[in-house]
């Protein structure tokens, strides 16, 4: 079976590796000219030995290997038909080519976004991470004697800014020498390895101070750097994904409800899974797992070649049907469609039963009664209450 | 002897539906309907309920966020709103219907609500008066 992946960077691609290997079709495309992604601007990433550069070209290197991959850079979705094993989707590829694909599953990995907070200093400018990653990487720092770094300034500060700050206040320590030190509310690392990276800083010579509630116009500061993290925004994409695909978010815009049950890599769409930074907020070790797993998951899905039906799901008289479109509004499944039925001779709500949770809501908003759910049709229920 | 009142509870089977059941055991008064998601429940199911005689209607949903289906506890919350406003144009305590979130392991919560809602449904009586229809 064939799966769409939407992102190109290491999350997309690292999917894309794995369920090429296990045989799948696999379409993969990326809005921008290159693939790799947030991974492209970084100097280094804690834990990896090579520089995220070589590490991604090393993925690719094992993506083009794989025959069964297509990749379109430049490209975007513009609609999407169906559901889980018969989507039928119209990519917008260079030169507004459009390219129409069939594929069983669908993986987001459509990243994040920064944007750096508007402030100022009165004492120096201030930099962000993104470009002092950049700074460090062209070498081209002039001596540097004091580095502070602010952090969790309106809001706790993410986990990837955090590590990031962490990572950057070592590595200027070490290189150049500098005296650095980190200004935070608290400081709290989490995933596997980082509590080391903290206490190697610690011990290298950073200096971490707790502050609360700094007023930054107001701040007398002598350094030569001021760094403070960016806050992290759903990628801008999300939106019209959000339109097309009808998956949900969360309250924050990002991809992905904070809802056990869909946790880690389900939403609320059967065959559509999520993967890397889009909808967690975490480091490259973490990244890279959950992209493994959203990659199993749609090889669960897809391996045998056919896809299992509940038993327990609703069902449409068509003849009550009046079209009043109640449950396709109210579906969290996006699994109800309108389709002409032969049997009543006119247009009715179909159930797509591959796609149906049996959730029931259907049947319960159903001005018509024309939706029962099996097992616990109206009658059945009326009839216990007595 | 104190009155012992008709209750039924709707319980959605990924909520507290074993501590339910097991009430259920108990007391013959205490009727149990379990749906799929709770979003299952329409108004039609909570009048009937009333129409019977019972005294009371539990409605026992996930709590927030943590919805098999999404959104179906937010669903009921809207229809048991609705009903209850339904209810006052009948003139029944809008009191005889009430909605709790439960998550699967809040057995104890679960056994406390339950108690002070026998209290409220005997303090509130019988639903019709005796020699009523």
């Amino acid at each position: 079976m064939s799966i769409l992946i939407l992102g190109g960077g290491i999350a997309g691609i690292n999917s894309a590796v794995y369920l090429g290997e296990q045989g799948h079709k696999v379409t993969l495309i990326e809005k921008e000219k290159e693939l790799g992604g947030k991974l492209n601007n970084l100097f280094s990433v804690y834990g990896l030995d090579v520089s995220p550069k070589d590490f991604v070209s090393q993925q690719i290197s094992k993506l083009k290997k794989l025959s069964n991959i297509t990749v379109f850079t430049s490209a975007e979705l513009v609609e999407t038909k169906g559901h889980v094993g018969t989507f039928n989707s119209k990519l917008k590829t260079q030169n507004s080519k459009l390219v129409e694909i069939k594929h069983g599953a669908i993986i987001i990995a459509t990243g994040i976004d920064v944007s750096t907070p508007k402030m100022s200093c009165n004492s120096q400018e201030i930099i962000n991470h993104t470009r002092l990653e950049k700074g460090i990487a062209g070498s081209k720092i002039r001596r540097l004697s004091k580095v502070v770094f602010l952090c969790d300034l309106d809001k706790e500060d993410s986990q990837i800014i955090a590590l990031s700050t962490l990572k950057n206040a070592l590595l200027l320590r070490e290189k150049l020498r500098c005296e650095v030190s980190v200004l935070s509310r608290n400081i709290k690392v989490a995933g596997r390895k980082f509590e080391k990276l903290y206490t190697t800083a610690r011990e290298k010579g950073v200096v971490f101070s707790a502050v609360e509630g700094v007023d930054i116009g107001g701040l007398q500061l002598i350094c030569d750097w001021l760094i403070i993290g960016e806050s992290i925004l759903p990628s801008h994409g999300t939106e019209d994904l959000f339109l097309i695909l009808g998956v949900e978010r969360d309250k924050q815009g990002f991809f992905q409800h904070n809802n056990v049950h869909f946790m880690p890599n389900l939403s609320n769409r059967k065959g559509i899974f999520f993967a890397g930074a889009c909808h967690i907020d975490a480091g490259l070790n973490d990244i890279l797992d959950d992209s493994l797993t959203a990659a199993y998951a749609a090889h669960n899905l897809l391996a045998k070649n056919t896809i299992e039906i509940d038993e327990k799901t609703a069902k449409v008289d068509e003849e009550k049907c009046a079209l009043c479109l109640t449950c396709i509004r109210s579906c969290p499944h996006k699994a109800i469609d309108i389709e002409f039925s032969r049997e009543a001779g006119k247009k009715a709500a179909r159930i797509i039963e591959e796609a149906c949770f049996g959730c029931g809501i259907c049947a319960s908003l159903c001005p018509a009664s024309a939706i029962q759910l099996r097992e616990y049709e109206d009658e059945k229920i009326l009839k216990l209450i007595g | 002897m104190a009155y012992k009142p008709n209750i039924t509870i709707f319980c959605c089977e990924n909520s507290v539906y074993e501590t339910v059941l097991s009430v259920n055991k108990r007391h013959s008064n205490i009727q149990v309907i379990k749906v799929p998601c709770s979003g299952k429940i329409s108004s039609i199911h909570i009048l009937k309920c009333f129409e019977s005689g019972k005294d009371m209607v539990m409605v026992i949903t996930c709590i927030e966020e943590a919805c098999h289906f999404i959104n179906g506890n937010i669903r009921v919350g809207k229809v048991v709103e609705a009903t209850r406003n339904r209810l006052k144009e009948l003139d029944i305590e809008d009191k005889r219907l009430q909605i709790f979130n439960f998550a699967p392991n809040m057995e104890e919560k679960f056994h406390r609500v339950f108690k002070d809602i026998v209290l409220q449904a005997s303090e509130l009586g019988p639903i019709y008066e005796e020699g009523g229809v």
